[in-house]
């Protein structure tokens, strides 16, 4: 017997790993997940039939035919709204282009005059995310054809197919918000396929097809709980809230209120993340909005803090999401060609949702089309969710 | 769907719960190799730890369909903080750590002597090794990586991996090889076994 023979036999009998040590492990790696992603912890996700992908209109840019200010009048607005601390931002070169700085100032003035909703007790705020993005998959036949003694060595070898995932998140702030949250996950959904081998990849996804159709969760005090299989629980970071350098916190008031020194701040809690800089700046506001639990002077300090990030320009002046229209406000990422936007009601500040674009084609999605999409929705409710029905099936 | 490892690390880039996935797939193996190494009490801190320094790293995975070269090669640097414990571990080690061995080569009358002492000089041969080389070893005996994953594992060239694994074996067959001359010492009843080394 050689020595690697003889190794191989060593201390083979090692107890398996308990279930609940298994499942702990699982835990922290999910509150590490959380911290990561303000929003949906679960890849499980739903469906909302009336969200219909909408082709993208020709892009427009700096054009901006909005009503209410003249151009004049809107960038003497930025400077009135950001003069005190224009120079005070770390590294600043520059500002948003004029046109989308005053979009933005325009939702921060709307946000401030637009008080947030009222909740009688046991009322709650009830925000949905509905989203469809492009997902890349092989087919099984594919993958074992691509093989080498058991192992895909080469994954590009190996021609992908794609299809539009459907995802639906819901939030429900109570009125007192230390009392208990919930939030909803639903499955995920097939949007869309592209041809018969989109839709044989499609097939082949679990993720479609098992499980429940979603999750209801309890919050106390809007942050998310997990029952250990022990009988405990965990309690772990906020449902709503901002991500920070090292994890994620749902206290707006420790955030500045002023635009730069927000920015500033933003900027020290994305590090090197991202694709550049000031492109994950706006990526952590987007983030951070589409949650719905901004409060509305915060929210107007978003919006006045991504017209002093550089590069940000309108890029769709009539950019629909679920049959709502806005403003589309983003930033070419030269690294990723991929264009992050966030889609705005100026007139009344309300954050529409966010799109994706393909700056060069790829997969089925066209250059300057759209391979991703989330649509938030908020309402007033009287009662708690008591079940997931709201998950389409 | 056989989904790659590839896939889903990429797909967890848009989708961060997609990393679940991952942790499902590769806990068991990312624990029993660390069990092996450290036993199962530090092995079940170590593989919680493995995959969440691999989701804060995920962009940096280079491999391809089989994640198992990354993670455990993240598992090796975690446990080199434990690497005085591991070496207490080796020269502590006991005949019944290697419980499984076939020994129907020794002499059964010595059977239970032999694999005493074949077990303390494996175990004070692995105390030995450069953890370079023991990483190397034991990611190719107890991980099941061959010379590519453990490349990948441990960032070094193939050729390294070649060297290194030549030498961790060649002194743990030095160990080996002394044990059986002593058996033959024994059977016949004189000393032809060449002079120990340093242990």
């Amino acid at each position: 017997m050689d020595e690697i023979s003889l190794l191989r036999r060593a201390r083979t009998d090692i107890p398996e790993r308990t279930s609940a040590s298994v499942a702990r492990g699982r835990a922290e790696l999910f509150a590490q997940i959380e911290a990561e992603t303000p929003y949906a912890p679960f890849a499980a996700i739903g469906n909302d039939t009336s969200f219909t992908p909408r082709p993208l209109r020709r892009r427009r840019r700096r054009t901006v035919a909005w009503t209410g200010f003249s151009a004049l009048g809107a960038t003497a607005l930025t400077v009135a709204l950001v003069s005190g601390n224009l120079f005070g931002v770390g590294g600043w070169h520059g500002g948003a282009d004029p046109a989308a700085a005053d979009v933005l100032n325009a939702a921060a003035l709307a946000t401030l005059e637009v008080s947030d909703p009222q909740l009688a007790p046991g009322q709650y705020l009830r925000v949905r995310t509905d989203g469809t993005y492009l997902t890349e998959g092989w087919l099984d036949e594919d993958v074992d054809a691509a093989r080498v003694d058991g192992e895909v060595v080469d994954l590009a070898s190996i021609e992908p197919q794609y299809y539009m995932q459907g995802e639906q998140y819901e939030v429900f702030l109570s009125a007192d918000r230390s009392d208990s949250w919930w939030w909803i996950q639903c499955r995920v959904t097939l949007d869309q396929t592209f041809g018969p081998k989109s839709e044989q990849a499609a097939q082949q996804n679990p993720s479609f097809t098992d499980g429940v159709a979603g999750h209801l969760q309890e919050a106390p005090g809007g942050l998310r709980k997990y029952e250990l299989p022990d009988g405990g629980f965990k309690i772990g970071s906020p449902v709503g809230g901002y991500t920070t350098l090292d994890g994620s916190s749902d206290d707006f008031t420790l955030l500045p209120l002023e635009p730069s020194e927000l920015l500033n701040e933003i900027y020290r809690f994305n590090g090197d993340a991202g694709q550049s800089r000031d492109g994950q700046a706006l990526v952590w506001i987007t983030d951070t909005l589409r949650l719905g639990t901004v409060p509305a002077e915060y929210r107007a300090a978003m919006y006045q803090a991504a017209a002093l990030i550089p590069g940000v320009t309108i890029t769709d002046n009539q950019a629909t999401l679920n049959g709502t229209t806005g403003i589309a406000i983003g930033r070419d990422e030269a690294n990723s060609s991929v264009r992050e936007e966030m889609i705005i009601d100026p007139a009344t500040g309300q954050f529409i949702g966010e799109r994706r674009i393909a700056l060069e084609s790829y997969g089925p999605v066209a250059a300057g089309s759209p391979m991703g999409w989330t649509a938030v929705t908020t309402e007033i409710v009287d009662a708690a969710p008591t079940d997931v029905s709201s998950c389409n099936p | 769907m056989t989904t790659p490892d590839g896939e889903i690390i990429c797909r967890s880039l848009e989708q961060p719960a997609a990393f679940a996935e991952v942790y499902d797939r590769h806990e068991r193996v990312v624990f029993r190799y660390a069990a092996r190494r450290l036993g199962a009490s530090l092995a079940e801190d170590i593989a919680s730890e493995t995959f969440l320094v691999a989701f804060t790293r995920r962009r940096d995975f280079k491999g391809g369909g089989d994640a198992r070269p990354w993670l455990l090669g993240i598992a090796t640097t975690l446990m080199r903080q434990h690497a005085r414990t591991e070496a207490k571990a080796w020269r502590g080690m006991l005949a019944s750590d290697l419980a499984r061995v076939d020994i129907d080569e020794i002499d059964a009358a010595d059977a239970r002597l032999d694999a005493k002492r074949l077990t303390r000089r494996l175990g004070r041969a692995l105390a030995r090794l450069p953890a370079g080389d023991r990483d190397t070893l034991l990611l190719h005996t107890f991980g099941d990586l061959d010379y590519e994953g453990i490349s990948q594992a441990l960032s070094i060239p193939v050729g390294t991996v070649r060297s290194r694994l030549n030498r961790a074996r060649r002194k743990l067959r030095a160990a080996i090889e002394l044990t059986s001359s002593r058996e033959k010492e024994q059977s016949h009843g004189r000393n032809l076994a060449p002079a120990p080394s340093a242990d």
